[in-house]
């Protein structure tokens, strides 16, 4: 495995998608974002767009915004995540070449070969196998989906 | 640089060709593609714009020059045996879908830079590799017969340009 990933943990990745069955619908032109942490408890898009743009500190954005998404939530808590989010990212579509302030969790819900990081110039697939993968976002890196057809990778992101 | 999969062929005037054809612009609607070359008894090169990602094997019908007024282009097309050759334009943060292609391809990057890339399987189908190339003048003759994808990860605004078409030069 790549320096640059490690395997942290197990979930049940049916269990959180059965949480979100209303809000992934599959159906995305550009990168989607769902904020499940905030700066406060009504501020519903805090964890989204670039950490540049961001209200504050990723490390302040900690505030749960849901009561529901009960299991989700008992695995940000577990794993220690801030800045938690729902990620989408449709076929076609990748994020810019950027460097994070602090490493990610990923756990990817839907995703196939297709999708993959690429971490200073190393590609990197992660399958949703129930994994809770810890990735060196602070080196610089991407993420692509170069899937031919309509496919939203959807990972759920968190900084630690 | 290795010869696989990218291959450095020769180098033309860069400026020579931005006086003469810079000025093309990417279409508002449809394929972000300009067309060169058109089949013998087509109309235009409309039908060689491609983006359903299909395998195309066509591609050397598109022999013949559609614009007399760039005779610089033409001249390149001609040296470099290429065929359904485009002006081909890529935005930030867009990705071709991962597919293979009929023939080898030459790319001549006009505006480019760093956070565009390919990513090319290797001969044995065990590795993916990133590659770039810069708007150096070169002409670069690129092995797209095996697997691969090309992203524009630029986070700000960024139209990566560059003339692509098929070719009978051998790898």
């Amino acid at each position: 495995m790549s320096e640059f990933i490690k395997k942290i943990g197990e979930v049940d990745i049916e269990r959180i998608i059965s949480e979100f069955d209303s809000e992934v619908h599959g159906e995305y032109s550009k990168p989607f974002q769902y904020s499940l942490q905030g700066f406060s408890k009504d501020d519903i898009d805090g964890a989204a767009g670039m950490t540049g743009d961001l209200k504050g500190e990723e490390t302040e954005c900690t505030v749960r915004l849901y009561d529901k998404y009960e299991y989700t939530y008992s695995i940000i808590e577990e794993y220690k995540m801030y800045r938690s989010r729902l990620m989408v990212l449709p076929d076609k579509r990748n994020y810019s070449w950027h460097l994070d302030y602090s490493p990610r969790i990923h756990i990817p819900l839907l995703t196939n070969d297709s999708c993959f990081f690429i971490i200073e110039d190393e590609k990197i697939h992660l399958p949703a196998d129930g994994n809770v993968y810890w990735v060196d976002t602070t080196k610089w890196h991407t993420f692509v989906n170069a899937n031919r057809y309509q496919f939203a990778r959807t990972h759920i992101v968190g900084c630690i | 640089m290795t010869d696989w999969p990218i291959k450095k062929l020769g180098t033309i005037d860069l400026d020579k060709l931005m006086l003469e054809i810079g000025h093309l612009q990417k279409p508002e609607t449809g394929s972000r593609q300009f067309p060169f070359q058109k089949k013998q008894n087509s109309e235009n090169g409309e039908e060689s714009k491609g983006t359903s990602f299909i395998l195309r094997t066509d591609e050397f019908d598109y022999d013949t020059l559609i614009y007399d007024e760039f005779p610089y282009m033409n001249s390149i097309i001609e040296e470099y045996q290429m065929y359904r050759t485009r002006k081909m334009w890529m935005h930030e943060k867009f990705t071709y879908a991962w597919h293979i292609d009929n023939s080898p391809r030459i790319h001549i990057p006009l505006y480019t830079n760093e956070h565009n890339m390919w990513i090319i399987r290797d001969k044995d189908g065990k590795k993916d590799n990133v590659y770039r190339i810069p708007a150096d003048g070169g002409v670069y003759l690129v092995d797209t017969t095996v697997p691969h994808t090309f992203l524009n990860a630029n986070a700000d605004p960024f139209l990566r340009t560059h003339i692509v078409g098929a070719t009978t030069i051998p790898l």
